[in-house]
């Protein structure tokens, strides 16, 4: 398996943080291309802040800028890994699909969650279609089990179930 | 295709179909040497009915030894020179990752579909079930 190209969707989450470092490796190692895609997930417009009489034209297009905003601030976790973004709109892991179909992508690396995945279903909805559908191999990442700095759970709170009341 | 995966453990879970074959190649290529590429069986489950273990002429043993043919059989070429070979019993998806957590694998590497799960379903069962239990990194070949 020769690596000239990488795609690593990401969708801003820690989980997809996981696997941008491992295909920013992969891609350094191997002299590939990394390709970082956003995906602009349209049905958000739908429900996203505004609650009122339905869709709104523009909101697409302010999703779509903000996201674009993100995503520049998204880079190879190892300097010197030429990479190119990319932010598009649509379904997620259709347009994922089509996109490494387009480029001829050489692997994709994902998170096994997203932002959507929930935690209980093991696996996340869009990590599970993109290797449902991919016709090239798929590296799922699994997030490492840890908190990070951000997300310290504050003191005197205990997590878990069956605590005395 | 150097370092990749550079000192990294890889567990290639194999149903001897032409695909977990291939990918067990792939994995030669992604590892460092022969022994960093660990070659798992999971056999099914001895079931009370099944005619040999009525009959007594079949046991996890002779199962075990059967496989361990296979193995040498299948991976007799010298490239194979160092691969560990594992076999071992029950459901495969489960097995699969308590195996790679017994080892301390870095990488599952597996094809989506084995002998097991129709073609027409776009994943195997048991590579469905590996995604999901698995804490460690999954590549998912195609054929």
């Amino acid at each position: 398996m020769n690596l000239h190209s990488v795609l690593c969707p990401t969708d801003f989450s820690p989980y997809s943080d996981a696997a941008l470092r491992y295909a920013s490796l992969l891609a350094s190692e191997s002299g590939a291309k990394l390709y970082l895609l956003h995906v602009v997930d349209e049905s958000a417009a739908y429900c996203t802040e505004y609650t009122g009489m339905g869709y709104m034209s523009d909101m697409t297009q302010r999703l779509e800028h903000e996201c674009q905003e993100l995503l520049e601030q998204v880079s190879p976790t190892v300097p010197g890994v030429p990479f190119e973004r990319q932010n598009l709109l649509g379904t997620p892991a259709r347009t994922i699909i089509d996109f490494a179909d387009q480029l001829q992508v050489d692997l994709i690396v994902i998170g096994s969650h997203g932002r959507t995945g929930v935690s209980r279903m093991l696996m996340g909805s869009v990590a599970e279609a993109v290797v449902r559908g991919a016709k090239c191999p798929v590296l799922t990442v699994k997030h490492p089990p840890v908190v990070s700095d951000e997300e310290q759970i504050p003191k005197g709170i205990t997590i878990g179930a069956g605590q005395p009341t | 295709m150097s370092d990749w995966f550079g000192g990294k453990k890889l567990l290639v879970p194999v149903d001897f179909s032409e695909d977990s074959i291939k990918a067990v190649d792939e994995a030669l290529d992604m590892a460092d040497s022969p022994s960093h590429v660990h070659v798992l069986h999971v056999a099914a489950d001895l079931d009370i009915t099944t005619p040999g273990v009525v009959w007594e002429t079949i046991s996890e043993d002779t199962q075990r030894k059967n496989v361990e043919k296979s193995f040498s059989k299948t991976f007799a070429d010298d490239k194979y020179q160092g691969v560990v070979y594992h076999v071992l019993f029950g459901d495969a998806g489960h097995e699969i990752v308590e195996q790679a957590n017994a080892i301390k694998a870095d990488l599952i590497v597996m094809p989506t579909h084995g002998r097991t799960g129709f073609r027409r379903i776009l994943l195997g069962s048991t590579a469905e079930r590996v995604l999901r239990l698995a804490h460690i990194p999954v590549m998912m070949l195609r054929h």
